[in-house]
């Protein structure tokens, strides 16, 4: 037996899945726009970071020619007093007249700082050696500690 | 067995405004792809550009003279243009070799300190034709600059 069934599309009916389709394809196009935007932020991101390393890097730098410049213009029989007072008037290190020890900081935008640490060693002439070139965060988020209360179990 | 029969009755206005749509809506949506499409490429390409400059510029960081810095210079860039200007080539999928679709350009400006060489370094990366659908007047895709110490007799680590 043949059964014959009619399904008619309609008036409008046309237009409902035009508008159907075109909103899953935006929907789609949005989507991929918006991870694409989210891997370019990334990227920027990261960017920027290496940007603001970089710089302190060259800051670091410039200030350690800087030390090197006033070690090299010392005379070969110049006390260690007068190195150290001369070392002195660069601005922004610290000096350990103590253990001949010099270090300064070089603080970036991006909450990260160059700390180099230099030992000072006086043979023929005043020399220096790096002793350490670290980079580090200049603030550590603070987590506040959380309190459990733990069953400890049945004596 | 069953047959089923389309009854349609679509109007000629119908049909006329669901192409219009779909035609107005496909616009929007081309240049969306579009837009997408080559924001994924920048991001990309941001990436990619970031890690061979600061790859080259970690080598020049570890090198211990001016000497050492212009050899590795002249050994892994194709150009070099007055004024201690160093530049090489990548094609499309970031590799070294006879197209020009990306440069990467490092810049020498070399100070000679009491005590050695201050060598102030400039590392850009540039795409050669600008990116399609991003309204971005530079082409610029990633830049560094910072600056290396090189004492006379070498750096005491």
């Amino acid at each position: 037996m043949n059964r014959r069934t009619n399904v008619s599309v309609g008036m409008g009916g046309t237009l409902i899945i035009t508008v159907f389709v075109v909103l899953c394809l935006m929907i789609f196009a949005v989507l991929s726009f918006t991870t694409a935007y989210s891997d370019l932020k990334l990227s920027n991101k990261a960017q920027e970071i290496t940007t603001d390393y970089y710089s302190i890097h060259g800051r670091a730098e410039e200030k350690l020619a800087e030390i090197s410049d006033v070690l090299y213009d010392t005379d070969v029989n110049e006390s260690k007093e007068s190195i150290l007072r001369k070392l002195s008037d660069i601005d922004g290190i610290d000096i350990d007249e103590e253990n001949l020890n010099i270090q300064y900081e070089v603080s970036g935008e991006k909450n990260q700082k160059i700390t180099v640490a230099l030992n000072l060693f006086f043979t023929d002439r005043a020399n220096y050696e790096i002793r350490a070139w670290n980079l580090s965060n200049i603030e550590l988020p603070v987590y506040e500690d959380e309190i459990i209360d733990i069953w400890e179990g049945i004596d | 067995m069953n047959k089923v029969a389309l009854n349609s009755k679509v109007s000629l206005v119908e049909i006329i405004l669901s192409v219009l749509i779909f035609a107005t809506a496909g616009i929007i949506m081309l240049s969306c792809f579009g837009i997408a499409r080559f924001t994924q490429i920048r991001a990309n390409d941001k990436t990619e550009a970031g890690m061979i400059i600061q790859s080259d510029f970690e080598v020049i960081k570890s090198l211990k003279s001016t000497v050492e810095m212009h050899e590795f210079l002249d050994e892994s860039y194709e150009e070099k243009e007055p004024g201690n200007i160093y530049t090489k080539y990548y094609d499309e999928n970031w590799k070294q070799g006879s197209d020009r679709d990306y440069s990467v350009t490092i810049v020498i400006d070399q100070e000679n300190t009491r005590s050695g060489d201050l060598v102030k370094i400039n590392i850009s990366a540039e795409r050669e034709k600008p990116y399609p659908f991003i309204n971005k007047g530079s082409r610029e895709i990633y830049s560094i600059e910072s600056r290396k110490f090189f004492p006379y007799g070498g750096s005491h680590e």
